[in-house]
């Protein structure tokens, strides 16, 4: 409880509360933006929090992707094209309902939901980090050294469609975080004489490079074809002045969000029901807020009385994905703060300011900096208050901005990257790590590897060497020292029955794929109904 | 474009075995804990590897028009398109804006920071493809970027830009 009075008492500060405010903008207008999510956002301003507290930095990057799970549903109704990952099921039944002239009904519902998801979903976290806090105490460095195996596994397994190649892509990132002197015995390891990589491979170039650097060169690779696919509305707005414009969609949009609330209040299990499942995957580390969405989004489906209406423009459909979304973003924050492993992208980039600030995330946070972990948590409880309102007086600005086209996009962005990678050191040798970060990102999504693991494994790899020495030091270079206690047998059991599970999955993707080969003669409804 | 495939865990792996030859006549602290990650590394990206040879086997005795279906986020080419133009409209506009920034960052020291900034942002406004009519617009558009960065920069973190 004292670390929760604290965390208020750091809140009431005035630059988190403007850091709050912004962070919720920021997270709105890249909601409304398709193909540029939180975390992108969050790895620009990861050079600018440099400059803030800490407790700021983090309810910046919380803010961010809590604002942009609201805003993500904007596209995904009215454009079809989610917004985030985590809105991908809200355009399953949005888009219908926007079809059939209920667009902005369905906006209005969405945002009602979404507000009550963050909010029950940061009431949760906030009395629950506690006790996983107090648990991940115990650990010791083969405990903590287990933690990041165990994270950068699970996080590689579930970040991409094949495991094998999210954990490469994991152990690849510790081999680059590697690249410095060692920490035991202050030996350059592959160094190539650069005097800038003595330290470590500059985090936030790397960064900024993976996400925001690759995602421009993939927007110039492919366009943003969804910007082509809806104009219907331009004509109707390019009728009237911009105030009037504004007043009346303000009008509208006050309209809309209330009937949408009452839509949404009337099916309190189901809004109950998709923010529980929200928590409890956002729980789970790596999996994300799109698993959820679309878990939520089954069994709302499953459980209707009418199941056939979803797909089709069913309200309830829009509930259970917009309500567990928001809940999800709030639960990925427990595995963040408790054991340093996070429980999404944004999340990730989190960890990342937290090491910036000179943090190292682990259990130990919830210790060392047990009020500003609490003050996140509040702010993130704030924010879910401030959703409603303030995505109301931003809506006609974001669908505006969901329709900004790449050529004001792209070198606006490339902009921030540059001038973001430069300002942490001075130093144009950090804008080249940027340059090669962004090429390395670039090629592994064009070639369907995800980018979230390399980031944990720069994270994790100099927090695994370190505690991995430390063990064997302890032990006198002998390995049993890592399945000594049974927190550490627990956590080898659960690296063990990852590589056993993704085994498994594979195996039966694999048998799956023969099974549908097989299958060539039946009919496509058939085969629709397997997969 | 398929053997394309094979670049990543190959350059991955050939990142590993440099990373090998680099730390080969230091002390077992040092690298005790590396040769751990890139034993790991070179085992999955092997398999990745083969991995990724079955499947263009398996694409190359298919049909053409399956093997262009199971591409992801890559447009149907035209009858008769073939590989080469495929990969190039993939990969010409990015590879040419990667090329731009390396030089955008070689440059800055010879000729400054904002004039090379301005004719970095325009060459890549003309690479994504906007007309000479529009560069005015998206040059308000970038000068606000700058600005807002320079004042973001110089005076709210007080670093200077050279």
């Amino acid at each position: 409880m004292d670390g929760i009075i604290q965390g208020f008492e750091l809140l009431l500060h005035t630059e988190p509360l403007i850091f709050l405010f912004v962070g919720l903008v920021i997270g709105f207008i890249v909601g409304a933006l398709p193909g540029f999510d939180s975390a992108n956002a969050a790895a620009l301003l990861l050079p600018f929090s440099i400059a803030l507290n800490t407790e700021s930095a983090l309810i910046l990057m919380a803010t961010v992707f809590i604002g942009s799970q609201v805003a993500g549903a904007i596209p995904a109704i009215l454009l079809n094209v989610p917004g985030t990952a985590g809105a991908a099921a809200t355009a399953l039944d949005g888009y219908p309902m926007k079809m059939q002239g209920k667009g902005t009904l369905a906006i209005g519902i969405g945002r009602a939901a979404s507000t009550m998801g963050g909010l029950f979903g940061g009431l949760v976290v906030l009395g629950l980090v506690g006790p996983f806090s107090a648990i991940a105490l115990t650990f010791q460095s083969p405990e903590t050294f287990l933690v990041a195996l165990f994270g950068l596994l699970v996080i590689g397994s579930v970040s991409g469609a094949d495991p094998l190649k999210g954990v490469l892509v994991g152990f690849v990132g510790v081999l680059i975080s590697v690249m410095a002197a060692s920490v035991e015995t202050a030996v350059p390891r592959m160094t190539f004489g650069f005097p800038e990589l003595y330290g470590e491979v500059p985090f936030v170039p790397a960064v900024v490079g993976l996400f925001g650097v690759a995602q421009m060169l993939i927007f110039v690779s492919e366009g943003r074809t969804m910007l082509k696919k809806d104009k219907t509305s331009e004509g109707e707005r390019g009728k009237r002045n911009l105030l009037q414009a504004a007043i009346a969609t303000l009008r509208r949009d006050v309209r809309e969000a209330i009937e949408g609330m009452k839509i949404a209040l009337a099916s309190p299990f189901n809004m109950l029901r998709s923010a529980m499942i929200g928590v409890g995957i956002g729980f789970i580390p790596g999996v994300g807020t799109s698993v959820a969405n679309f878990v939520s989004y089954g069994e709302a489906r499953r459980s209707a009385k009418d199941p056939d209406s979803f797909g089709k423009g069913n309200p309830d459909g829009v509930i259970a994905a917009e309500s567990c979304d928001n809940a999800a973003a709030c639960g990925t924050l427990v595995p963040t703060l408790t054991l340093g492993i996070p429980g999404s992208s944004t999340a990730a980039i989190m960890l990342a300011a937290l090491y910036l600030h000179g943090v190292q995330p682990g259990p130990r946070v919830m210790v060392t900096h047990e009020a500003e972990a609490y003050s996140v948590l509040i702010a993130v409880v704030i924010a879910g208050l401030l959703l409603l309102p303030m995505s109301i007086i931003l809506s006609a600005p974001l669908i505006w901005i969901s329709r900004v086209p790449d050529r004001y996009l792209v070198p606006g962005v490339l902009m921030i990257c540059m001038v973001g990678s430069f300002a942490l050191r001075n130093s144009v040798f950090d804008m080249g790590i940027m340059v090669i970060f962004g090429f390395v990102g670039f090629v592994m999504r064009m070639n369907h590897y995800p980018v979230i693991p390399m980031v944990l494994g720069l994270i994790l790899g100099p927090i695994a060497e370190a505690n991995f020495m430390r063990s064997l030091q302890l032990s006198h270079n002998s390995p049993v020292i890592f399945v000594e206690s049974w927190t550490s047998r627990f956590l080898v059991f659960l690296v063990l029955l990852l590589i056993f599970w993704n085994i498994r999955n594979a195996y039966r993707a694999r048998k799956a794929k023969q099974r549908s080969k097989a299958s060539d003669g039946q009919s496509p409804d058939q085969e629709n109904q397997q997969a | 474009m398929s053997l394309f495939r094979l670049f990543v865990p190959a350059s991955f792996a050939g990142f590993a075995l440099l990373f090998t030859v680099n730390i080969w006549d230091l002390g077992f602290r040092s690298t005790v804990f590396p040769y751990v990650a890139i034993i790991l590394i070179l085992i999955l990206s092997t398999v990745v590897f083969v991995k990724e040879v079955i499947a263009i086997r398996k694409h190359r005795q298919a049909e053409p028009a399956q093997y262009f279906s199971e591409i992801p986020k890559t447009p149907e080419p035209e009858p008769g398109t073939s590989l080469k133009d495929v990969f190039l409209s993939t990969y010409l506009q990015p590879s040419i804006t990667l090329a731009m920034l390396v030089g955008y960052v070689y440059a800055i020291p010879l000729a400054g920071f904002y004039v090379v900034t301005f004719v970095f942002l325009v060459a890549v406004s003309l690479v994504i493809g906007i007309s000479w009519r529009q560069l005015p617009l998206v040059m308000i558009v970038m000068g606000l970027t700058t600005v807002f960065s320079y004042y973001g920069f110089t005076h709210l973190l007080q670093i200077h830009l050279p």
